[in-house]
């Protein structure tokens, strides 16, 4: 193979190789920030405002607490989730999660479309942003 | 008192008594190499060096402790690797890119029949690289051991010299190899880094010189070639009644005929030599033998890439000299591969001659348009596919006939339908061995790449056992009593390996095949084949002799 | 031994990458540059030096009939004779390994019989291995681009379905293919005799580093979770060359990304550069056309012969004896 062949190759392996620095130069996003809860006050339905479980911990985990709530819902017929400070909450992604996190575009999607994945929970729940529900 | 270069020597379970698991207790690194009898090749002799003013020319034995090697062998042999590394790609490529996955481990003839490890090509290219790492590589410096790298010391000459002529370069590890690392590169490497020192096998130098001073590398001197060739004309005419002629070195011949020394003097190749000059003065071929150039085989292949050059070179000058228009080669191995692979860049371009075209059926060999080479299988099967033999193969029918693929001509070149197709044309009873003992994957003699002499018997044996083995499968099967093989070197090495892996199997060019089946014009009644044997079924009066046939 | 030593010497660095949690930005970005700047410079420096090596002659290992009379078959793609063969060639040999998938296993037995049989576990456990590891590579580029392009979503969501979508996160049929096929690569390194014995420590330091990169990725993104948010704006801020560390990111990555830079800067200067080198072989990539156009050996020199003349006067009586003709009377 000649030499002039081999540089050829190499070129063609350097743009393909450094495809994430200008495709994300050239494309350029940068990090989203969700939106915080969409109520404003600290206490809601008489109770003082807290997530579930802390920020670092949902941040990294809620998939897989949603994951086991639902399968403690539906398959062990369980309601209410402990927190690790000993609080209950109802194990309801309508009636928990998206009291605070309401819209979907505005908190989920933010993250999610970021991270590039797209999980399916939005398969069966609906969104409560002021429309009726749609069904499946 | 038996000794360790005779067949008798070596007792079949002794050398079956292979385990490739029992391995050296120290790593292979410290494993310091064992000349054992009979593994081995004696050195060359310092008049053979001379005559080719090769360096340090001195008697010297391989089981001496100092082999008088030059003051500064180390700084000769770093350069030399410098040198060639800046040379070769292929060098550089196969030190840097092996990941030692294995693969080519049992694909070699010797591992097979040895299990000694540092005959898996693998190790075998480590004996090298491991001095590439530690003198030409990063890692190596920085790591050593862990990285493989190791110092060059005599003991590391001593292990090059005794495994690189454990090797016949007949590359079936490289067709198995994920990164195509040929180990007759490294071999030729290893080999011609030796040669800087002095290093050499007589088996190998003595023919080179021969070839050299004589033509050839059985040193016939050209009133011996007229001998030889002329007692096979009396053989001929014996068989057949035929007188045919004996153009040597003719001027304006149309074709310049090539074929490897071994068939002028051993049987059985001197039946397939008997066979071109048969066919060639029935077909009323213009051609001519050359005394000068009367060598198409090159020990310079096992020697090093100049030398290669040397003794090729006298191919096409004698051409021109002779003013032929193009050059026909006979049966052999590795000649192939220089003709097919090295002689059109070492001594070409042959643009005095013209491209091929065969005088009797019009075809040309584009395929050789650049060389002006043709192989005989080319030409004959071409010949025989425009029907211009006038073959009976029932003369073959006692014949049962395998066909060993040479691994040259096969991984060097692929010539793998033009002798099947010859050889089924001329005898009805063909068969092949197992699928990965043929082809591509062929298995060599175990006596190439110079390694074919009695010092090194065992290493023939158990080198030829893969094949051995292969065409004793056959012997059972089929019957199979003939292995044909088109190469000088595989019919002398294939004889001793059948006589002890699969004895009653007879090696046999493919030409004296061709011959014996062929009804000749003016032929007597034919009793008896090329080797005056008499040929079962035609002893009667059958109307297969020649004295009927038009 | 020589795993041992290798073993040991990929836990060091991973405990070490562990520390990059306290020093983010030496971990998170100066050793990342320096990783890729090693990876892409070490190998240009490698494939270069390979190409500044002449080929002086055409030897290619011919693995099928010639091209030769036009009424017999020539195998085009494993004996090419055109530049278009030698293109099928080498695609066969990159993509689907081509020279491996002939693996046999030789059996000799004492009755001196040899049997061949197919070994294709080699074969199988490499591509498994390379393979997952470009998927690998392509998913990852989720983090690296944004927005992620499009047919990198596909092959995610592609790669997690086939699994059946088990686990949350899903689990992907590459990261477990990756491990498997590296493991049995390993295990055959460690089991058999022969493989242990021409092994060496720099043999197993990449599979185990491999190894290590694999199943921290995997402990990663299944059991101690991190901000996958942070963790993508630290690499599309590599990228974009303004990177940004957030001490919200946690150890285990910093463990898997130091794996990973240790890999990129070793790659070029070890055996790994076969991946670059498999294109190169001068036994593969030539047309065997060697007897129709001539190759030209750029360092071809003039060498000492014997010229008919020198050999005529040697033995020009015994020639005219034999009535051999010769040039001068």
């Amino acid at each position: 193979m000649s030499k002039g062949i081999i540089i050829a190759g190499l070129i063609v392996f350097l743009i393909v190789a450094t495809f994430p620095v200008w495709y994300t130069s050239a494309a350029g996003g940068s990090r989203p920030q969700p939106e915080p809860p969409a109520r404003d006050a600290k206490v809601f339905e008489g109770k003082e405002y807290r997530c579930v479980e802390d920020k670092v911990y949902m941040t990294g985990n809620h998939m897989q607490l949603l994951d086991n709530w639902r399968n403690l819902v539906v398959r062990e017929g369980e309601r209410f989730y402990t927190s690790e400070a000993g609080e209950q909450y109802e194990m309801s992604l309508t009636k928990t999660c998206l009291k605070c996190h309401p819209e979907r575009d505005r908190f989920c999607n933010k993250c999610h479309d970021y991270a590039n994945v797209y999980p399916t929970c939005w398969n069966c729940h609906v969104e409560l942003n002021g429309n009726e529900p749609k069904g499946n | 008192m038996v000794k360790p270069d005779e067949v008798a020597y070596y007792k079949k379970d002794d050398l079956l008594k292979v385990d490739y698991e029992s391995l050296p207790a120290t790593e292979w690194m410290d494993t310091p190499v064992d000349f054992r009898r009979g593994s081995y090749i004696y050195p060359g002799k310092p008049k053979n060096l001379k005559i080719l003013d090769l360096p340090n020319p001195r008697e010297w034995a391989l089981t001496d402790d100092d082999w008088k090697l030059q003051e500064n062998w180390k700084q000769i042999i770093l350069e030399g690797m410098a040198e060639r590394l800046k040379k070769y790609r292929s060098f550089k490529l196969f030190m840097d890119t092996c990941v030692r996955c294995g693969a080519c481990a049992d694909k070699c003839h010797f591992y097979i029949g040895g299990g000694d490890p540092k005959n898996m090509p693998v190790l075998r290219a480590e004996l090298l690289r491991s001095v590439y790492r530690k003198d030409f590589t990063t890692l190596g410096k920085v790591l050593g051991k862990l990285a493989g790298a190791r110092e060059l010391t005599i003991d590391v000459i001593k292990e090059w010299f005794y495994y690189f002529y454990q090797c016949t370069e007949c590359r079936r590890c490289s067709v198995f190899c994920p990164y195509g690392i040929d180990t007759a590169e490294i071999t030729m490497m290893g080999r011609e880094l030796l040669g800087l020192l002095g290093l050499y096998i007589n088996w190998s130098i003595e023919p080179v010189a021969n070839c050299y001073r004589f033509g050839n590398h059985l040193a016939i001197p050209p009133h011996g070639l007229v001998d030889t060739l002329e007692f096979m004309l009396e053989d001929i005419e014996e068989a057949t009644g035929i007188k045919a002629g004996l153009p040597l070195n003719k001027k304006g011949a149309e074709v310049l005929f090539i074929p490897p020394s071994g068939d002028y003097v051993a049987a059985p190749g001197i039946y397939t030599c008997m066979g071109y000059l048969l066919l060639f003065h029935d077909l009323g071929l213009d051609y001519t033998f050359s005394t000068y150039a009367s060598e198409g085989g090159n020990f310079g292949l096992f020697t090093s890439h100049e030398m290669i050059k040397r003794l090729n070179s006298k191919i096409y000058a004698e051409a021109k000299r002779l003013g032929v228009k193009w050059i026909l080669g006979g049966e052999c191995g590795h000649m192939w591969r220089v003709l097919h692979q090295y002689m059109d860049t070492v001594s070409g371009p042959a643009d005095f001659l013209e491209v091929p075209k065969s005088p009797f059926t019009g075809t040309v060999f584009e395929n050789a348009r650049s060389t002006k080479t043709v192989h005989i299988m080319e030409f004959f099967s071409d010949l025989i596919k425009h029907d211009k033999l006038n073959l009976d193969p029932s003369r073959n029918d006692h014949i049962r006939v395998t066909f060993h693929d040479s691994c040259n001509p096969a991984r060097g070149m692929g010539i793998f339908e033009e002798p099947r197709y010859v050889l089924k044309s001329v005898c009805n009873n063909f068969f092949e061995m197992p699928l990965n003992t043929i082809r591509e994957q062929t298995f060599c003699c175990g006596g190439g790449a110079g390694l074919g002499t009695d010092e090194n018997m065992e290493m023939r044996l158990r080198g030829g056992l893969p094949r051995g083995a292969a065409v004793k499968y056959v012997q059972e099967k089929h019957g199979v009593n003939q292995l044909a093989a088109m190469c000088a070197i595989d019919r002398a090495t294939l004889t001793t390996v059948c006589d002890y892996w699969a004895p009653g199997v007879q090696a046999t060019g493919i030409t004296e095949l061709v011959a014996n089946a062929m009804i000749f014009k003016g032929e007597n009644k034919r009793t008896v084949n090329l080797r005056l044997e008499p040929v079962p079924g035609m002893e009667g009066d059958e109307k297969e002799g020649g004295a009927d046939d038009e | 031994m020589n795993a041992v030593i290798s073993l040991v010497a990929v836990v060091v660095l991973f405990l070490v990458g562990l520390l990059g949690g306290w020093a983010g930005i030496l971990f998170g970005v100066i050793i990342p540059y320096l990783a890729v700047a090693l990876f892409l410079g070490g190998l240009i420096y490698r494939v270069i030096s390979w190409a500044n090596v002449p080929v002086p002659f055409r030897i290619p290992t011919t693995c099928g009939q010639q091209q030769s009379l036009p009424w017999i078959e020539q195998a085009k793609v494993d004996n090419p004779s055109t530049t278009f063969g030698v293109i099928v060639r080498m695609a066969l040999e990159v993509l689907i390994f081509r020279s491996l998938l002939r693996n046999t296993k030789t059996v000799l037995r004492e009755s001196g019989k040899i049997a061949y049989a197919g070994s294709l576990a080699l074969w199988l456990g490499a591509m498994m291995f390379h393979w997952s590891l470009l998927v690998i590579l392509l998913r990852h580029l989720r983090f690296l681009t944004e927005p992620a392009p499009f047919l990198i979503t596909i092959l995610q969501e592609v790669d997690g379905f086939l699994l059946l979508q088990v686990w949350m996160p899903v689990l992907y049929l590459s990261s477990i293919l990756f491990l498997v096929g590296l493991a049995y690569l390993l295990f055959r390194r460690l089991a058999s005799p022969q493989l242990r014995y021409i092994s060496l420590a720099i043999d197993y330091f990449p599979l185990f580093l491999l190894l290590g990169i694999g199943i921290s990725g995997l402990w990663l993104r299944h059991l101690s979770k991190t901000d996958v948010g942070s963790i993508k704006e630290l690499a599309v801020g590599l990228v974009t060359f303004s990177p940004v560390v957030n001490n919200t990111i946690n150890s285990l990555f910093f463990g898997h990304i130091f794996l990973v830079c240790v890999l990129l800067a070793y790659f070029p200067f070890s055996k790994l550069v076969h991946m670059a080198g498999v294109f190169l072989s001068p036994t593969r990539n030539m047309a065997n056309n060697n007897r129709a156009v001539r190759h030209v050996n750029p360092w071809d020199y003039p060498v000492k012969t014997h010229s008919y003349e020198e050999y005529e006067d040697e033995w020009r009586e015994k020639m005219k004896g034999a009535g051999v003709p010769v040039d001068k009377e």
